[in-house]
This record gives structure tokens, C-alpha cells and sequence, in this order.
């Protein structure tokens, strides 16, 4: 079973890359909230939404905007039934602790409990680009390359999906990383190996 | 697609109404609900009905002891021949440890490793995808097995009633004062529960001890709306259904009976109704669960599955409980006498928190 890469990139606190190319790097001593709002401007990502959202999910949604940029017309026409599949290590933690203090506080709010989900990242990719597809989150310490693949692969198998997201989205406190990768039904020999080499610089931002 | 098949049994569940499937199932059918009044105290001082066990639980001791059930009902020497997967799926895992602020300890992956290592499993991975986890994760598993990655997959599920839950649903207005009550007219908000449930998926029936049901599996869909509200037109649902009935080669006729969602909150089961009305299932017999276990989040889709498969072996259907007066504004054929009929198989559906929706079906075996 195999699959082809149409899209994939990467986005740390230093640099947001798409296809082997730099769309943003950070100036020096710029801080990771400044790089992301420079990021938000420079992308003229220009989404409402974006600002309510939690780190894991901005930083999810910028990259999956660079890559989605880069389809062709054809390949943006199967959008709607993407499936998006994406993995962490530190599922929705970033948040968790945000709102734990404020109920110790007892002052918890809607607007940080609905974050507190490793899934809500999937589901802000989905709304702002209309993908009903299929959905799934999963966490590990490292990114579970083998798994991703061998379930994208299932999902082209069963006619689940004819394209599908996937990857790495990991963010706490001020730190993060994230590759992702769009892959579609395909030819490529050694498909799980290419994708090592999109996911060999994501990581767990927990213990770093 | 042409229909796959895997095989699903050595269902096992522990929860305050009982400590294994069959116990679980013969207090559904006697109409006992583990939801009880003021068993949960929040910040403002309000005791609030919950489904909770009667001593504070360890989510690693909970698991283990309900994944040692499944593992009961198994041929070890089948199940233990290196190519098996263990997948955890919980929402938030071991939550106390948030509130020292141990990250590690709270995280996920933790508490999956130390409960594959239990079942021996080559490799184990978290599902986290809200209030579906439990549903996706047996069609992962269904998936993998179908594709030839792994022979059996054990599949638990886990969550714990905190405070953390507890303060976010109510900061939404989504907890009920009184005892959950799904599709109901009174409806208003969810219960919360606790409990674990297990499930192994095989590709060999040898792999169990009693003879397992067929799995179907199944397939998801995001309603690409809203990441907290439910969608007013059911579009992931009836997508999701949509699919998983044309991946097997069924129509909404072949259905028995639907054990749904139901969290009893206004929006949710409204969505569920208009979804299925959209699909032509009104007339189909349907049960939301919640009113017995509450919302148990990452183990729901388990402990549910569970219980239907219960219903398969026995050929019952308990009713839905809390369930008097219909409050949605399409009509479902809500189960208020407990049916007791020859039953070919049911559809299980989820849906949850960031939009999303799966559902997969189960039947007799050989059908």
C-alpha cells in the first residue's frame, strides 16, 4: 500500500516552511508570541476566529494553511473529503493547565474549557476549510509514524479518503512543533519512509 | 468497497453499577441507574448528580482491573503471538495529577504504555478525540486489523469524574441538576460518569474464549462548524451513518435498533433527531445509555458498544431510561419497553466536541 506526498511542511519558533521553502523565519531575540503574530500578518491568514483560538491550535492552523496553499485547483476540489489525522505528545495540556488554574480559581470559562480537547485543533482545520472528512487524534511521546501511516494507507484502502492531513501538532506553554504532510492515494515506493523524513525534526515539547 | 469483518468480544466493563459486562448489562435490563443525586460537589456548593464510584478511583488500577476481565475472556496463546496493539482512549487520563501540575504524570501516553505493557501489546497509542474516542478507537482498530498490521487489538477506554470536567460542562450550562434524561421533553444537560470498559478486536474468533460478534466497522466525519455546538443540520452525522452503511453494503432497513449519543443536552439530541430523520431511521428503535453510566467521555463509546453487545448475545434491548415525554423536534423511536426480539445487529453512533461524529456497526456472527 502506498501513497504520495502533494504537500508538507513544518512550522517551530524559528521558521514556518512549505514545500522546501521558508515562509517566515524569526529574527533574533524576536519572542515566540511576536513570531506567531508576524506569521499571522505575513500569511494574511486575516481569520476572526484565529485570535480566540489556543496556541495548539493557531500553530495548527497556520501550517495547514501554507500547505493547503500549495494544491493545485484539482487537489483543493477534494478538500471536502480530506480526512485529517493528527498526533501530539502533549495532547491538549497547553490549555489543561490554563484551566485547572481557573477553576482552582472558580473562575473556569467556557472560552479555555472548549480548548482542552487535543481534537478541537482537527475540528478549527475543518471549519475553516470545510473538510467533512474523517478525523482522528492520537497521542505519543514521539510521533507515531508507523501508525499514521499504516491507518492513511487503510483509509485510501477502504475508500475512506482519497486525500488525508497528516502529522504532528504539539504546543505548550510558549514552545512548539509541527509537521504536517498532505497525502493522496499514489505510487510513491517507501511511502512511511518519506514521511519519516517530514516528521525527523517534530517533537514532544514537554520534556525540551 | 466490499464489506470487512473483524470479530469484537471479551467486552468487559467496570462501573459503579457492577464490575463486569454481563453484571453491567443484568442492572440495565432491571431499569438501575448509577447516576444517583449528590454525589458530586462542585465550587459553588451544589452536590450534582453524577454516575461515580463510592471511593475516589485510581484511573490505573480502574483500567487494569477492566482490562484483565478482556484479557479473561481470551485464548492467550492466540492473542499473545507479538502481533497485537493496544489502544487507550480517554479524554483526559490521569486528571489529578493537573492539579500538581506534574505534566508527565498527567499525560496520556504514560498511562497507555503501563497498560500495554499489561496486555503484552507489541505497541499501544492514545485515541483523544473528544467524546468519539471510543467509537474511532475500535474502527482504528477495526482498520488496522483489516489491513493486516496487527491480528487483535485491545481497546480500553477510561475517564474519571473530576472537578476539572465538572466546572468546564457547567461553565457551558450543559450539566443537569437531576439525573440525565436523553431525547427527553425535560431534558437539560448531561450527567457525568466514570467507569472503564474494554473491548478486543481479532481477526481470528479463535482468538475468544466465547463466541465473539461481527465488527463492521466504521467511519467519521466533521460537521466543519462549530467546535463546541453541535450542527443544527446533523450534516457530520448523516455523513458518517451515510458511509458506514454504503461501506457495508447495508440500508438504514437493516438496522435493529441504534444506540445513539444522547447526552440529554438540548442541542445535541436535537442535532441526533434531525440527522436521523434526514436518514429515514425515526421508526428505527433507539437508546442513549447516559441515562445509566452518565457521560464517561472517553470510555462512552466503549462501555456503550459494551452493553449493545450484550443485547446481541441475549437479544434484548433495555429501555431508555429518564426517557418519558418526546423533546425533539423530529420524531425517534425512543425504546420505553425493554424489546426482546430475535436482533441481527445494531448502529453505533458518537458524536463530540470539535465537530466530530462516527459511528460503526455490529452483528451476530455468520449472519
Amino acid at each position: 500500500m502506498s501513497f504520495e506526498i502533494i504537500a508538507s511542511g513544518s512550522f517551530n519558533n524559528t521558521s514556518l516552511e512549505a514545500n522546501g521553502q521558508v515562509l517566515a523565519s524569526a529574527a533574533e531575540g524576536c519572542s515566540p508570541k511576536e513570531f506567531l503574530r508576524e506569521v499571522y500578518k505575513d500569511m494574511s491568514i486575516d481569520y476572526v476566529k484565529f485570535h480566540k483560538m489556543d496556541l495548539l491550535c493557531k500553530i495548527g492552523v497556520v501550517l495547514s494553511d501554507a500547505l493547503i496553499r500549495e494544491l493545485s485547483l484539482d487537489q483543493k476540489e477534494a478538500l471536502e473529503e480530506m480526512a485529517v489525522v493528527l498526533n501530539n505528545s502533549t495532547s491538549s495540556l497547553h490549555s489543561d493547565v490554563k484551566h485547572q488554574a481557573s477553576v482552582e480559581e472558580g473562575q473556569s470559562s467556557p472560552a479555555i474549557f472548549v480548548y482542552t480537547l487535543p481534537n478541537i485543533v482537527v475540528g478549527e482545520i475543518c471549519i475553516k476549510h470545510k473538510i467533512y472528512g474523517e478525523n482522528l487524534f492520537l497521542v505519543s511521546d514521539a510521533p507515531a509514524t508507523e501508525l499514521l501511516s499504516d491507518y492513511a494507507a487503510s483509509l485510501f484502502a477502504t475508500g475512506k479518503a482519497k486525500q488525508c492531513m497528516v502529522g504532528w501538532v504539539d504546543a505548550l506553554d510558549d514552545k512548539w512543533s509541527a509537521s504536517l504532510a498532505i497525502i493522496q492515494e499514489g505510487s510513491t515506493e517507501n511511502s512511511i519512509n518519506s514521511l519519516e523524513g517530514i516528521f525527523s525534526e517534530a517533537q514532544g515539547v514537554l520534556n525540551n | 468497497m466490499g464489506r470487512s469483518v473483524t470479530f469484537i468480544g471479551a467486552e468487559n466493563i467496570i462501573s459503579p453499577l457492577g464490575t463486569t459486562a454481563e453484571e453491567n448489562y443484568s442492572k440495565v435490563l432491571a431499569g438501575q441507574s448509577g447516576i444517583q443525586e449528590g454525589r458530586f460537589l462542585d465550587r459553588d456548593g451544589d452536590l450534582m448528580p453524577a454516575s461515580t464510584f463510592p471511593e475516589k478511583q485510581s484511573i490505573h488500577k480502574l483500567l487494569k482491573s477492566c482490562i484483565e476481565g478482556s484479557l479473561a475472556g481470551l485464548n492467550r496463546e492466540e492473542f499473545d503471538n507479538g502481533r497485537t496493539l493496544f489502544i487507550l482512549s480517554s479524554t483526559k487520563g490521569d486528571i489529578e495529577k493537573l492539579k500538581d501540575r506534574d505534566l508527565p504524570a498527567a499525560s496520556l501516553q504514560q498511562l497507555a504504555d503501563q497498560m500495554g505493557e499489561l496486555v503484552g501489546a507489541g505497541k499501544s497509542i492514545t485515541v483523544s478525540q473528544a467524546c468519539i474516542s471510543g467509537v474511532l478507537a475500535m474502527i482504528m482498530a477495526h482498520d488496522l486489523v483489516v489491513a493486516g498490521k496487527y491480528d487483535s487489538v485491545l481497546v480500553a477506554g477510561s475517564d474519571l469524574v473530576s472537578e476539572f470536567v465538572h466546572a468546564g460542562f457547567h461553565s457551558l450550562f450543559a450539566i443537569s441538576g437531576k439525573p440525565c434524561r436523553p431525547y427527553d421533553k425535560d431534558r437539560n444537560g448531561v450527567s457525568l460518569g466514570e467507569a472503564a470498559a474494554s473491548v478486543v478486536i481479532s481477526k481470528n474468533a479463535s482468538t475468544f474464549k466465547s463466541e465473539p460478534l461481527d465488527f463492521l466497522g466504521g467511519t467519521s466525519s466533521n460537521d466543519a462548524n462549530h467546535i463546541s455546538g453541535p450542527s443544527r443540520t446533523g450534516e457530520g452525522l448523516v455523513r458518517s451513518v451515510t458511509k458506514t452503511l454504503k461501506n457495508s453494503g447495508l440500508t438504514s432497513a437493516d438496522i435493529d435498533f441504534i444506540n445513539a449519543h444522547g447526552t440529554a443536552t438540548t442541542f445535541n439530541d436535537e442535532m441526533e433527531s434531525i440527522a436521523f430523520d434526514r436518514m429515514e431511521m425515526n421508526t428505527t428503535p433507539l437508546i442513549s445509555l447516559k441515562g445509566y453510566f452518565g457521560h464517561t467521555l472517553g470510555a462512552a463509546g466503549i462501555i456503550e458498544t459494551a452493553i449493545s453487545l450484550q443485547s446481541l448475545r441475549t437479544n434484548s434491548v433495555p429501555v431508555n431510561i429518564g426517557y418519558t415525554e418526546e423533546g425533539t423536534s423530529k420524531t425517534l423511536n425512543i425504546v420505553t419497553d425493554t424489546l426482546e426480539k430475535p436482533l441481527k445487529r445494531f448502529l453505533k453512533t458518537a458524536s463530540g466536541f470539535g465537530g466530530c461524529n462516527a459511528s460503526c456497526i455490529i452483528q451476530q456472527h455468520e449472519l
